[in-house]
């Protein structure tokens, strides 16, 4: 149905994509996967209308077609729901659906777009919202869903998602995959374009992947194994992902007994030991983030104590904690990780001031060495140091969040999603980096959905289940299997 | 109940309770000529409120409305001769393209408007004193009686607060009932988001600050034309009273929320009070520092609103 061919596009004088071939059919879910960088965004971005391409063609049932505006794209039947959403808000569900749509005639009236928008809520399982309700009373991925009834309102043939779950939860990501095969059923030829292996495996039909700028040719994803898939993206193998474990954890650092605190229905204990990585396993909500919360002071501890290198723990604040050498990089890198307008020196130096000081005033070369030193130490190449952080990839974002806190010296790390939208070969970067860390006596506490990465970074697995603990295990004792069936010990019982 | 009709009927619950609490002081806030008076007062402010509001809500902010009102009272008299009503379309066109224009250029160059209308808020108070060549001008002595009519009261009503109300009406209907106005909110609820979503952000931009501009110069017109002249300097009070009635009427500095009515509502808020303080004796500096903590009022209340029912959806998305 689709054909895009010899599709080629520059930035400057560095070449993005390079003689890219891609084809998908009505009713067919196509993975597009690859690195961060591999030039799937701006693959997408062309045939949505929002970049156009230096050269090759794209056909749509054999008929070539030229798309130089979103307008464009819209015409020929693509619909394209981006990275970012495009929810506004501040107005009502239905409108939303209806958002860009100017075929519905210049008057309109919130009861009949609410009355036109409940069909295709319903189709992508949003029957009982409200359509009169305003978007921003709804949580993520309703949003997520109202984006993908508004293409199935538009009657799109093409759609693009590209990384629809990448802020969602697994059980939220349930109802995505459904909306998805109800616009595949409908006829529509899908792009799916995502990081998470279990979607492509459980979603799609066929893969391409990119791979610095060019296409593979695709595959059918029945015949695939994650090993190839991985392999075909990097180039090498999956083993290398995860560090190895460390040989030995040194004395216990932090105690918790009894701890309660908001997002938590149960008191919890635990204890960390120096240069350990302990991780919280857990969906979005299941107290795994409240715990790393209350530990960075970010929410008060409600009860129980907190026992930090033999003494007292219990901050308040942010500051309080700072000053403790306990940091904390939360799961929201775009708001609270990352100073998006400034450049990546400024934003790795910007917790360390008063170190890369004189007398008060900034000294350019220690700050110079510093931003050096956390660089090196993370990745983070020469020709990444004069660029805005914000525009950056997720991967290198991630990087700086992370690398900024280094430069305190910390002694506990707190981490929420650690690789969180970051592509495969940043993460098991940010995956090293971690396990460096701990191996020079940094203690490190995650919270992550991710079930791959819990298995494989952690000396040690917590797992929380709807605001309590389920267990402690070494990562040694833990299965995928066993641990799913901790995180979502509800699903089980019903 | 949406959370917006909520939010209109607090405020006309503020507004209705600063007229009752003035009006057990003041008879004539109950008297025909006294209600008249207080609606004429508050047809400049209202009109231009309207306009300055729509910017508000696309997420932008038209400052140059005063200047933008002595220019066409300026116009509109020197256009006298030809008739008024003639006088009156063309000065309302002529601000209507200029606003456009504005609009463009705001949209085109990418900039703030806030720092393009402090451009044309200059800029505009200067062309006025050149079309004027700083004089005060003046309908002829012997025309004066042709505009008495816009004085005249019909039970309570004047043609211009009449016309201010209509155009409310108006306006509102625009806002909320046709593509252009859903898009003027879209744009200020989230330019990004709506950018992507495909709606254009040229249209409303342009639809906003030419709107902005001509109601404006209605404003400007009419207002000359009931006193008979216009000076150059005129004018210069009133973007901030208008600002004050859309803040207070709930529309938001930062866009996509709010609505027409609630503009009225706010405007009627500050008039009650400033002309009820006024009836009281009390010295003028007692209505600036009461609209200012009316003004403050109402943001703390919203705040604290805004701060329980975002902590009541958190706790029901926890529970969820």
């Amino acid at each position: 149905m689709l054909r895009m061919s010899g599709i080629v596009k520059s930035y400057g004088p560095t070449r993005v994509l390079e003689d890219v071939d891609l084809a998908v059919e009505a009713g067919e879910v196509m993975a597009l996967m690859g690195e961060n960088g591999a030039g799937k965004s701006t693959l997408v971005k062309i045939l949505a209308g929002i970049e156009p391409a230096d050269g090759g063609t794209i056909s749509i049932d054999g008929a070539t077609v030229s798309i130089r505006s979103p307008g464009h794209a819209q015409a020929a039947g693509i619909g394209y729901v981006a990275q970012e959403l495009s929810i506004v808000e501040s107005l009502s569900v239905a409108e939303n659906v209806f958002l860009g749509d100017e075929t519905l005639g210049f008057f309109r009236s919130a009861a009949s777009l609410a009355r036109r928008a409940k069909p295709y809520l319903a189709r992508v399982g949003l029957d009982h919202i409200d359509p009169l309700s305003l978007a921003e009373e709804h949580s993520v991925a309703e949003r997520q869903l109202v984006e993908i009834a508004r293409l199935l309102s538009r009657k799109a043939r093409i759609a693009i998602l590209d990384e629809p779950t990448a802020a969602l939860s697994e059980t939220e990501i349930v109802r995505v995959k459904a909306a998805v095969r109800t616009l595949a059923a409908e006829g529509c030829a899908i792009i799916y374009v995502t990081h998470r292996m279990p979607e492509v495996f459980d979603l799609t039909q066929k893969v391409t992947v990119l791979r610095n700028g060019k296409s593979f040719p695709a595959v059918e994803t029945a015949g695939l194994s994650i090993g190839d898939l991985i392999e075909a993206m990097l180039g090498r193998q999956l083993g290398q992902m995860f560090p190895p474990r460390a040989a030995h954890a040194g004395e216990e650092i932090l105690r918790l007994d009894a701890c309660r605190a908001s997002g938590l229905k149960a008191p919890v204990s635990l204890s960390l030991r120096r240069g350990e990585i302990l991780a919280l396993a857990g969906q979005v909500g299941s107290g795994a983030g409240a715990v790393l919360r209350m530990l960075a002071g970010v929410t008060p501890i409600q009860s129980g104590s907190v026992t930090l290198e033999g003494s007292a723990y219990a901050p308040s604040g942010i500051a309080g904690s700072i000053a403790r050498k306990v940091l904390y990089c939360s799961d929201d890198r775009k708001r609270d990780g990352i100073f998006a307008v400034r450049s990546v020196p400024e934003n790795l130096s910007a917790p360390a001031l008063s170190a890369v000081s004189r007398f008060g005033l900034l000294s350019p070369a220690l700050e110079g060495e510093h931003v050096t030193r956390i660089a090196r130490q993370f990745g983070l190449g020469e020709r990444f140091l004069g660029r805005l952080a914000g525009n950056l990839s997720g991967g290198n974002q991630q990087k700086v969040a992370l690398g900024k806190w280094i430069g305190l010296d910390p002694k506990i790390l707190l981490v929420e999603e650690p690789t969180r939208g970051v592509d495969v070969g940043a993460r098991s970067e940010i995956y090293n980096n971690l396990r460096n860390l701990a191996d020079e006596g940094l203690s490190i506490i995650f919270a992550s959905s991710d079930t791959q990465e819990v298995l494989g970074l952690a000396d040690r697995i917590a797992s929380f289940f709807h605001g309590e603990l389920v267990r402690i295990c070494n990562a040694d004792d833990v299965t995928a299997e066993s641990l799913t069936r901790d995180v979502t010990r509800a699903s089980e019982a019903a | 109940m949406t959370s917006e009709t909520k939010s209109n009927l607090a405020r006309l619950g503020l507004m209705i309770a600063v007229y009752l609490i003035l009006a057990a002081r003041i008879p004539s806030y109950y008297s025909q000529p006294g209600i008249a008076a207080l609606l004429d007062s508050a047809v400049l402010a209202g009109i231009i409120a309207i306009g300055v509001g729509l910017t508000m809500i696309a997420g932008e902010m038209d400052l140059s409305v005063g200047s933008m009102a002595a220019f066409a009272g300026i116009l509109s008299i020197q256009l006298f001769p030809y008739g008024m009503v003639p006088a009156l379309v063309i000065v309302v066109l002529f601000c209507g393209l200029l606003g456009a224009l504005q609009g463009y250029c705001i949209y085109k160059l990418n900039i703030s408007s806030m720092v393009f209308t402090i451009g044309t808020l200059i800029a505009l108070r200067g062309l006025t004193l050149v079309v004027s060549n700083e004089k005060t001008v003046l309908i002829p002595f012997e025309n004066i009686a042709e505009t008495d009519f816009l004085s005249a009261k019909f039970f309570v009503f004047s043609i211009p607060s009449a016309t201010l109300l209509v155009l409310v009406l108006l306006v509102d209907f625009f806002s909320r009932r046709t593509l252009w106005g859903r898009e003027i909110f879209a744009i200020g609820g989230g330019r990004g988001e709506a950018r992507a979503a495909g709606v254009s952000i040229r249209r409303p931009i342009i639809v906003a600050f030419s709107i902005s501009a001509a109601l404006a110069g209605l404003a400007g017109a009419l207002l000359s034309f009931r006193t008979g002249s216009a000076s150059p300097l005129g004018f210069e009070a009133v973007l901030l009273e208008a600002v004050t009635a859309c803040l207070i009427g709930g529309i938001a500095l930062a866009g996509g929320r709010g609505s027409i009515l609630g503009v009225l509502i706010g405007l009627f808020t500050i008039r009650f009070l400033v002309s009820g303080i006024a009836a009281l004796g009390a010295p003028f500096w007692m209505q600036s520092l009461a609209t200012g903590a009316l003004l403050i009022f109402v943001i703390i209340a919203e705040a604290a609103i805004g701060y329980v029912t975002r902590r009541r959806r958190m706790a029901r998305a926890l529970t969820a």
